[in-house]
């Protein structure tokens, strides 16, 4: 899989401009951010990293995790992803011209993984939280016709997107889901933990909402991941307010554990981790240590596809999944 | 062309132990920046500025080390010290250096049976192999500017060169620091054009003029003749990451640190066909490694750090092995014919 | 007759499929060849910038010096027996036709015109890897090869049942002769030639008339043993070929195929580890060289060239290894004498071409 296929370029680096824009229409004071503890363990000890669009990201002195602090209140933050001009844009600008390949590249191999590693739950009642569009919830469903498949999305516009797909919808944040405990064999949250004023609020409550035996399925950023290491505030993926959140395999596995998850599995099997950060090299002249630019200029294709499947077998890939479960 | 990779228990511990190792550098570092800063005195010590034998440009200074200045061609990304001495200042030089008396009386001697394990004898399985691939009928092995004579009796003691050769361009022999058998002893002169394999081992870092030294080689060498080359390249992992920083980066014997494409063609040029180039290196994660548990405060390479503190030995093989296998260490080896 | 050496050869190609086409473009980027025609029944030639014949007969009329015969395995040994009773080079892809009895006709052929060179297609010999691997075993360092061990396999392509391979009486076999026949010669370089055949051939998945996947075992007077599984149900393609000697061993794996699909070559090399009373330790360390451009074409087509320019006899793929190799093809589809059986063991007709 290849960074432009399911990423473009024009239209992200588009997206990001309205992001700058919105920021000073809906945080313009940055007096009002709060102060939190790591979002991981909790510790308060952390050390100045870097500032970028008026956002400071500091670092756990405990488990690493990069996160924004003072960060934006959750209200306001909610806010801001229900209406703002860069979240509509997302959607139809950036995400949509997208959708299919997304469906192909990601959403149907990770149903073809989930469904092939977790064949007992076939019968159950399966929660996407943050379904967005329900392409992953549709691609489950054909592999599991027998599951119940619930959408938790807050947001009117995806609720409908959902429901005109015929998928079941609970349109809330999972956080403020009420009466649904221990209903759910399987609960999934792709790429959602970067995005929260509380992580481990959503953890603490997707364990309650599991039966016994559920699992917890999660995709996220890993901050001690190849790509954002070695671009670090010139990374990307490092964009306020959006991603306020980058765990590590051991914190993020930490956090599961503290909110009484067994985990059963943290991988890195990021695909793009090399080519995010070639394109970043030839497109954005990323500065970077100068054995990646040797790479990207002499390596052979072979050579950046084994060096790809050495990040992420070593837990060294940006993109990152935890499978945990409840006792 | 062909890489290859090795796959053994090579450890630096073994081959640079401390705190003999620290002694050593500790000598070289005193010696090298009395030579760089003029307080040595030997005849024709003027430090020449050098310009890149490869693209024939100026180098731009990048860092300082033990008082020399190392330069980065801006075309091939070599690592070149300019100025730099004159061959006949560190012939001179390397005659009366302590430091040079301390690596043979008393650094190879507490590290012999570790570099006869982990180095000679990989070597001569080398040697060996590329003598049955190339040159079955090789009777004459000349090893030019010898390092370590104790590979040369093993080289003789295999039994399958009839003639094995320590070439020194300076003389007298008596005066070095080297104890090869007399019989062994010969300038270049003896052997042009009569050479079937020419072994240069850490020659062309160490030397004032590659590029001559190159050219020597290939009038050295019979027709057909193979060159056989180690060397330390700036495109090596270590001292891609580490550059100035590198532990083992020392200005007198590691002067041309070239990159993996500047010694392609410099090879080519001098007229040779290059049948090999690997970088079997075996060391480098681990230098890293060291290096950044030393000195915390090395800047940047954060990556790098989770990486040592969480990974685990099978990562850092396995990393070790995709860095011989696309010629990213910075131990290099070549095999070239004569064309 | 000997050429001069200071003109170029003269080149015709019979069959331009895909192994004409191969050969067509090693000869353009070789000096010592001209290309001057082609031969297809097909129009595979139309575009080419050099006469194309329909007939061979009319190619081999032109004024060659060499024909490059590249036509399915039923055709090869009229059209190479034609040209070399006309004294043209001949220059043959492998198989050496379907059967034994072909092998010895070329022969017949060869042996009555005594000053034309007779090279078949034998290309994984010239592969670096096989190359080293040739050198070690030959310096006797590692002692004496004691077995070789073979895997050979893919996943038979895009109509493997529709393809003329697959029809007996254009190929001679199935997936044994058409690419385990590589196998069965890189053995035969390693080892003296084998005496005993067992085999096991199978038509596994393929609804085709030939096998699709053979099991072998050879042994010869030293007692060298060889094992083989080529197969066409190799869906992730393979090639791997060990050899163990008294002291040490060498594994190649990975071809640089036309293809490219067979993994990077590269051969390994471990020297046996002692412990203190002698006895050989497990895992001994490697030495694993990777192969990063594959010349055998050009090699071959060298080899060929200075055979003609220099009058000499040919070493590598000549009628003699041919030969050989049809010999054990032979042995090997008969001593499997029930033939290739379906997955439900239900017998699948003669084996025997």
């Amino acid at each position: 899989m290849k960074e432009q296929e399911i990423r473009n370029r024009e239209a992200f680096v588009h997206y990001l401009r309205l992001v700058r824009e919105d920021i000073a229409n809906y945080f313009p004071d940055s007096e009002q951010f709060r102060t939190a503890p790591c979002p991981a363990c909790g510790a308060l000890e952390h050390t100045a990293e870097f500032a970028k669009a008026g956002f400071e990201y500091v670092a756990c002195r405990a488990c690493s995790t990069l996160f924004v602090n003072p960060r934006p209140a959750a209200a306001p933050l909610r806010e801001f992803y229900l209406r703002s001009p860069s979240s509509r844009y997302w959607v139809e600008g950036f995400f949509l011209p997208v959708a299919e390949a997304r469906r192909e590249k990601i959403f149907r191999p990770r149903a073809r993984q989930i469904a092939g590693q977790l064949p007992a739950l076939a019968r159950e009642t399966i929660g996407d939280i943050g379904a967005g569009f329900g392409l992953f919830l549709e691609e489950l469903r054909i592999l599991w016709p027998h599951a119940r498949m619930i959408a938790i999305e807050p947001s009117a516009e995806m609720a409908a997107i959902c429901r005109s797909k015929a998928i079941e919808v609970l349109e809330t944040t999972v956080e403020d889901l009420e009466g649904q405990e221990s209903r759910f064999g399987l609960l999934t949250a792709f790429e959602l933990l970067e995005h929260l004023y509380q992580p481990r609020a959503l953890v603490e409550k997707a364990w309650r909402l599991l039966r016994p035996g559920g699992r917890l399925l999660a995709t996220t950023l890993n901050g001690q991941g190849f790509d954002i290491q070695v671009l670090w505030e010139q990374s990307k993926s490092v964009f306020p307010p959006h991603h306020l959140n980058f765990l590590n395999p051991r914190a993020l596995a930490g956090l599961c554990e503290s909110a009484g998850f067994v985990v059963e599995e943290v991988s890195t099997p990021g695909q793009l981790d090399w080519d995010i950060v070639e394109g970043a090299i030839a497109n954005d002249s990323a500065t970077t240590d100068r054995i990646w630019r040797l790479l990207a200029r002499n390596g052979s294709e072979r050579c950046k596809r084994e060096f790809q499947a050495w990040l992420s077998r070593h837990g060294l890939s940006s993109h990152m999944r935890i499978l945990a479960r409840k006792p | 062309m062909k890489a290859v990779v090795l796959r053994d228990d090579l450890r630096e511990a073994d081959i640079r132990p401390e705190p003999l190792y620290a002694e050593y550098k500790a000598i070289l570092e005193n010696e090298s920046r009395r030579i760089f800063d003029g307080s040595i005195r030997i005849e024709n010590r003027e430090l020449l500025p050098f310009d890149c034998p490869n693209c024939g440009k100026a180098p731009v200074a990048e860092f300082e080390r033990w008082g020399a200045q190392y330069c980065r061609c801006a075309t091939c990304a070599s690592l070149l010290v300019s100025p730099r001495p004159g061959q006949e200042a560190l012939d001179a030089f390397r005659r009366e250096s302590r430091a040079g008396r301390f690596w043979e009386q008393t650094f190879a001697a507490a590290t012999g049976a570790a570099r006869e394990h982990g180095i000679f004898r990989p070597r001569l399985q080398w040697l060996l192999s590329i003598k049955d691939r190339y040159g079955p009928r090789a009777s004459v092995v000349a090893d030019y500017r010898s390092k370590y004579p104790t590979f040369l009796e093993a080289l003789c003691d295999s039994g399958e060169f009839p003639q094995v050769v320590s070439l020194q361009p300076e003389a007298p022999w008596e005066k070095l620091p080297l104890a090869v058998r007399p019989e062994r002893r010969a300038g270049p002169e003896a052997l042009l054009h009569r050479t079937d394999i020419l072994t240069l081992f850490e020659v062309i870092e160490r030397v004032s003029n590659p590029g001559e030294v190159l050219h020597l080689a290939r009038e050295l060498c019979a027709p057909g003749g193979v060159l056989v080359l180690t060397t330390t390249s700036s495109s090596g992992f270590e001292y891609q990451l580490l550059g100035g920083s590198a532990p083992n980066l020392n200005p007198l014997d590691r002067m041309n640190l070239f990159s993996i494409d500047a010694l392609t063609r410099l090879i080519g040029k001098a007229g040779f066909e290059i049948l090999e180039l690997s970088t079997p290196g075996r060391l480098d994660v681990a230098t890293v490694r060291k290096t950044l548990e030393s000195d915390p405060d090395l800047p940047g390479l954060s990556f790098w750090r989770y990486f040592f503190r969480h990974c685990g030995e099978d990562a850092e093989h396995t990393l070790q092995e995709f860095l011989q296998q696309y010629r990213l260490s910075s131990h290099v080896r070549v095999v070239a014919r004569r064309q | 007759m000997p050429l001069s050496r200071d003109r170029r050869i003269k080149a015709g190609i019979v069959g331009y499929g895909r192994m004409g086409k191969i050969r067509g473009a090693c000869l353009g980027r070789r000096n010592e060849w001209e290309l001057i025609g082609i031969c297809d029944i097909q129009n595979h030639g139309m575009g080419c910038d050099v006469p194309v014949f329909r007939e061979w007969s009319g190619l081999l009329s032109a004024g060659p010096d060499a024909v490059f015969v590249c036509t399915p395995n039923r055709r090869l040994p009229e059209v190479v027996m034609d040209a070399v009773s006309r004294g043209i080079h001949v220059f043959c892809e492998k198989p050496p036709g379907c059967t034994l009895e072909d092998v010895i006709r070329m022969r017949e052929a060869e042996a009555a015109h005594p000053g034309v060179k007779l090279k078949f297609g034998f290309n994984h010999r010239y592969h670096a890897a096989v190359q080293d691997a040739k050198a070690i075993v030959d310096s006797g360092r590692l002692g004496r090869v004691m077995w070789v061990r073979g895997i050979y396999g893919k996943a038979g392509g895009s109509r493997y049942d529709q393809n003329w391979r697959n029809r007996r009486e254009l190929s001679g076999g199935g997936i044994l002769i058409d690419q385990g026949i590589h196998m069965l010669d890189l053995f035969r370089l390693f080892c003296d030639d084998f005496e005993e055949v067992k085999s096991f051939l199978t038509r596994s998945y393929w609804t085709v008339e030939v096998e699709d996947n053979a099991f072998v075992l050879l042994r010869n007077s030293r007692g060298q043993v060889a094992m083989l599984h080529s197969s066409a149900t190799q869906w992730q393609h393979r090639f791997m070929a060990e050899i163990y000697l008294e002291r040490g061993y060498l594994a190649i794996t990975g071809i640089l195929s036309s293809t490219r699909t067979y993994g990077r070559e590269t051969l390994r090399v471990a020297r046996c580890q002692y412990d203190a009373e002698g006895y050989p330790q497990p895992n001994p360390e490697e030495t694993i060289t990777y192969y990063d451009e594959d010349r055998s074409w050009e090699q071959e087509i060298d080899d060929f060239a200075r055979s003609i320019l220099e009058d000499r006899p040919v070493t590598v793929g000549g009628s003699s290894d041919a030969y050989q190799v049809m010999s054990l093809v032979q042995q090997i589809y008969t001593a499997d004498p029930l033939g290739p059986r379906s997955a439900a063991g239900e017998l699948t007709g003669a084996a025997m071409p």
